[in-house]
């Protein structure tokens, strides 16, 4: 009740959702990066890992609330005036930065990316830059049960941060690493062996993508690995996991134990999916046909396309930013597979395609 | 409208300095509005300081009000009408966005959107669709029926500046119809009058809380003085608002249209409509920010979700676009301007001399 009354005083006082959002301006003339809903964070180094593959050192301000190995964070980054959100893990250990406040995030640059291909050029130590609190229920459980890690790519990033804390807890847990690339050194160098030394438990299998085959079946079967037992965690690209999961299956392991985190937008329809429907952008009185033949496009990618200027962060469905309002339709959600209701409800605009003729409040 | 001018070369060549300006937007643009937020929030947190100085002197009182006038001026024109258009959605900030900014003034922000972005914008200046077109009490045009209390409208109108928010506000909700049970057939609405009502009353409940209750207790026994000094900077922002809109769209050579004049309009007739619907202001730049760039109302109205400040850069090519075409563009000083509203008001406060076919609204 009364937290009740000071918010509506508040927002009669402010016109805005919260105080902090009110005094954000002023507060920037002292502290040009101080954002209301989000932290800052100061890049102590950066850090080249491989070719075309860098990790950022960051010190986050004082009351970032902290985070689990294997959770991720939004990085902000305004380039000409425009806020751009990227996702990234966290690529070394929670008790790392309790004991120097320090993280890091590992980024492979993607060349044809808007931000990762030149975010070198744009950051350098002692710059100030924008994080968000971490999130993501990719992390480990409890108790000590034996692991499959399986990375592809820079996918290996929250899997160091999991290997770092074990490593400072000394843990003699089993676990196994089934790591992909497509070169034949490894990131993160020298880290292994140290790893390998402190982690009795762990072995690392490396496949070299351009010379070995691609993940599949034998690959588990070769280290005559018993899966059934393993809790296993999956991270690459989209492609990669859905073969390790059908594999994983294969060799009899509950899917209820696999935990998987992809990236980029993995834009996965079933074939049932209506190809062409219309979107009714009522706010702005739009109506666009969306046609998903080949490559099926988010509702926020034809929102765009029509110039609407939608709210987006991640564009992976982590964010919630691109959160709007669909009054009818049904669509179907990228990431759980799942698809709507067809009645008023809050939809993620960038992991959502139409199923049916959509109405959406824009 | 005529039909010598080539509509589609207009509309060409509208759309190519619209994207030329479009590639501009950037940096500056986001530097000019976070400018504008710092600058009025500090405006608006002195004034209320000032006022409670007033234990001193009286006088603080008026040095109170003139700076608050002056800052909910800036945060009304400047700030919020430009936000609510959309013109810094592109940033991504969720600050500085038209689906979350809320305004200082007593009209609803999602309703002003809803009925000025959609009906005013689309439909300006057609008589019986553009309902901004003298609010529903004035006589600004021989297209409409002369009425008796036309014969005073000339104080009908010094009222309406006065009380301009409300009017706003009252005319957003389609008050008529809502209280009184009016309806006309050619209105469709999405929402229901009880909606509609809820939100005019919460957002009335909260701008009457902050000028006429919380910050007058705050000044304990100089109650009074507060209170008159926050009604005063209110009347004084209405005053320059309304007065401004009228130089917008109320000019003597200000056209207007009927519904049928505009049926299956091309783009190109768009345009040419709404050049012809507005008028511009010119001034020093400090007169433009003040007018919310509504003194560049001809381009605002070709461009509503363009950066304001790029209005005034496009305003010459603009002109030279119109003259090619033969097109009347409408700009003056602030008095020339003014003085026309005045006539246009006046002119019209009687019936027509010589029998003009006025079109029947029965």
């Amino acid at each position: 009740m009364l937290t009740k009354t000071l918010n509506w005083i508040q927002s009669a006082l402010t016109h805005k959702k919260r105080w902090t959002e009110y005094w954000e301006p002023i507060i920037q003339w002292f502290k040009p990066n101080w954002q209301a809903e989000n932290y800052s964070a100061q890049i102590t180094a950066v850090r080249t890992e491989q070719d075309g593959m860098l990790s950022l050192v960051l010190r986050p301000q004082k009351n970032w609330p902290g985070f689990k190995a294997g959770q991720h964070i939004d990085l902000i980054h305004e380039r000409n005036g425009r806020r751009f959100y990227r996702t990234f893990s966290l690529s070394h250990a929670p008790s790392h930065f309790s004991e120097n406040g320090l993280i890091e995030l590992t980024i492979r640059k993607q060349s044809k990316g808007k931000i990762t291909a030149d975010l070198d050029q744009w950051l350098s130590p002692n710059d100030w830059i924008n994080i968000t609190e971490a999130r993501g229920h990719f992390t480990l459980p409890n108790q000590d049960s034996p692991l499959l890690l399986v990375a592809g790519g820079s996918g290996i990033t929250p899997f160091r941060s999991m290997l770092h804390e074990m490593a400072n807890k000394q843990s003699h847990r089993q676990v196994d690493l089934m790591y992909y690339t497509r070169t034949e050194s490894l990131p993160f160098t020298e880290e292994w062996t140290w790893l390998s030394q402190q982690l009795p438990g762990l072995t690392i299998h490396h496949f070299n993508t351009s010379q070995t085959e691609r993940i599949n079946n034998e690959h588990f079967t070769q280290f005559s690995l018993d899966v059934t037992d393993r809790t296993a965690y999956l991270c690459g690209p989209p492609g990669m996991i859905e073969t390790a999961k059908q594999s994983l299956m294969n060799l009899g392991l509950d899917p209820s134990n696999m935990h998987h985190e992809s990236f980029g937008p993995s834009i996965t329809t079933p074939s049932t999916l209506n190809s062409n429907t219309k979107v009714h952008f009522a706010a702005s009185d739009v109506v666009v046909e969306h046609a998903s033949q080949n490559t099926p496009q988010s509702l926020l990618m034809t929102a765009e396309a029509a110039k609407l200027n939608p709210l987006s962060g991640c564009r992976m469905g982590v964010c919630h930013q691109c959160q709007c309002r669909k009054k009818q339709g049904v669509v179907y959600n990228t990431l759980t597979q799942q698809f709507s209701e067809a009645g008023s409800e809050d939809i993620q605009l960038c992991v959502s395609i139409p199923a049916t003729d959509v109405t959406l409040e824009l | 409208m005529s039909n010598i001018i080539d509509h589609e070369s207009l509309a060409l060549e509208l759309n190519r300095l619209k994207e030329k300006t479009w590639e501009r937007v950037g940096d500056k643009d986001a530097r000019h509005i976070r400018r504008m937020i710092r600058i009025q929030r500090t405006a608006e947190i002195s004034a209320r300081i000032i006022m409670m100085l007033c234990f001193f002197h009286w006088s603080f009182l008026i040095l109170g009000m003139l700076i608050l006038a002056w800052a909910k001026i800036l945060e009304n024109m400047e700030i919020g009408h430009n936000v609510l258009h959309g013109q810094y959605d592109w940033m991504n900030d969720p600050n500085i966005n038209s689906r979350h900014y809320e305004w200082d003034i007593v009209s609803d922000a999602k309703s002003w959107k809803r009925i000025h972005n959609h009906e005013h914008h689309t439909y300006t200046n057609i008589i019986g669709k553009d309902r901004d077109f003298g609010y529903g009490l004035l006589r600004m045009s021989n297209d409409l029926k002369w009425r008796r209390k036309n014969l005073w409208q000339f104080i009908t109108y010094f009222n309406l500046s006065l009380m301009f928010e409300w009017g706003v506000a009252y005319h957003e909700l389609a008050a008529e119809r809502v209280f009184i049970g009016k309806k006309k057939k050619n209105r469709v609405s999405t929402l229901s009058d009880q909606e509609l009502k809820r939100m005019f009353f919460q957002k009335v409940g909260k701008q009457l809380f902050k000028d006429y209750l919380f910050f007058p207790l705050l000044a304990g026994p100089l109650f009074l003085g507060v209170l008159l000094a926050n009604l005063g900077a209110n009347l004084l922002r209405n005053l320059w608002t309304s007065t401004i809109i009228f130089c917008g769209h109320f000019t003597e050579d200000v056209q207007t249209f009927t519904e049928k004049e505009c049926e299956n309009e091309t783009q190109g007739q768009w345009y040419h409509r709404q050049m012809l619907g507005s008028s511009n202001l010119t001034g020093p730049k400090w007169f433009h920010i003040m007018t919310g760039h509504l003194s560049c109302q001809i381009e605002h109205h070709l461009f509503p979700d363009m950066p304001s400040l790029r209005y005034t850069e496009i305003a010459s090519e603009v002109q030279a676009i119109a003259q090619k075409h033969g097109i009347p563009y409408n700009t003056g000083s602030f008095f020339t301007q003014y003085g026309a509203v005045l006539k246009r008001i006046w002119v019209h406060s009687f019936p027509d001399k010589k029998h003009t076919p006025a079109i029947k609204t029965q």
